[in-house]
């Protein structure tokens, strides 16, 4: 492994521009030597009140959804934004949301490590296969959309049928798998947590989940504001979800 | 008010549901109501990991029985073909 990755840091949110300036402070303080590009998804003047030099637009109704999952919530603008961002020296992609919390300065490097160990592209948190199963949104994308076609039209695997799922945050890729995934386009929306994972395996990347443990402290639902602190100090390297931490109302 | 029927559907059935098992490690993967109606077979309150339904292989030749096992997904750890 490297001495130090260049990683290119990319927090999507859509808070308040005050609470967006802690986020990045917070940031910037624990990783002073990466960059960190904010995405916005709220609305265009809290967007145009955030003071950060690195800092794209999302408009797309793929991403502002209600109901993410019955709506298919896709990122695929998110990342295509986060494209005019990467260059060249990059090392690295580190993609997350708002309140996936980095537990302190060697957060990154630690995810670095596991991602050194597992040899893969992408790494990322609770990965499962779903293909042939009961998942819920694996048999929802085969009634509403075209995802096996889809994914049989670019894959380069031997097996064109494996779906994976991922959460959408905390996903660490390299610079190349990252520009090659955001570059496909879908023809009928599907859900983001399907679509990266999939798509990267489809394209010959390896894929692989960060583990149990680190998975026990990222949940998909409820709120660890208040745990957030004590799973750091148990050894979690990043928390979610963590939703009242730039508010203040930790 | 349909966040707490659902919790309470789930304690229900995570303490009363039959035994899901994984015929292939025997591990225990959860619990559910299995029932067959309206020419489906229907799985409720399930929430381990995504299932996969095969028919169970049979070591006699029998024409008058057979029977459907539950097995997890395997892990997804496929080699680069980069």
């Amino acid at each position: 492994m490297k001495e130090q990755n260049k990683i290119l840091c990319c927090v999507l949110t859509h808070q308040l521009p005050n609470e967006v300036m802690q986020m990045s402070a917070y940031w910037t303080k624990l990783f002073p030597e990466q960059e960190l590009v904010i995405l916005y998804g709220g609305k265009k003047s809290n967007y145009d009140l955030i003071e950060w030099p690195l800092k794209s637009y999302i408009n797309d109704p793929g991403l502002k959804t209600k109901d993410h999952q019955r709506e298919r919530q896709t990122y695929w603008q998110v990342y295509s934004n986060i494209t005019q961002f990467v260059r060249p020296d990059h090392d690295l992609v580190f993609f997350t949301e708002f309140d996936q919390i980095p537990s302190g300065e060697d957060s990154l490097l630690r995810l670095c490590q596991i991602k050194e160990q597992e040899d893969s592209d992408i790494l990322c948190y609770n990965l499962m296969r779903v293909d042939d199963t009961n998942h819920p949104h694996y048999i929802y994308h085969l009634a509403q959309t075209d995802l096996l076609v889809q994914i049989r039209a670019i894959s380069m695997r031997s097996d064109p049928s494996v779906v994976l799922t991922c959460s959408g945050f905390g996903h660490l890729w390299s610079r190349e798998a990252f520009m090659k995934v955001a570059s496909v386009e879908y023809t009928s929306r599907i859900y983001l947590e399907l679509w990266f994972p999939t798509v990267a395996h489809h394209l010959g990347y390896r894929v692989r989940d960060v583990g149990n443990i680190e998975n026990s402290y990222n949940l998909t639902s409820g709120d660890m504001t208040k745990d957030r602190k004590r799973m750091s100090a148990e050894g979690a390297i990043f928390v979610h979800p963590v939703k009242f931490l730039w508010s203040g109302d930790e | 008010m349909k966040n707490r029927l659902n919790k309470i559907g789930y304690l229900i059935i995570s303490r009363l549901g039959q035994k899901i098992i994984d015929n292939k490690t025997g591990e225990k993967l959860g619990r559910a109501l299995v029932f067959y109606w309206g020419g489906q077979l229907h799985i409720i309150g399930y929430t381990g990991k995504p299932l996969v339904v095969r028919w169970a292989k049979s070591d006699k030749l029998r024409y008058w029985h057979s029977s459907l096992i539950f097995r997890a997904q395997e892990e997804a750890d496929f080699e680069r073909t980069k």
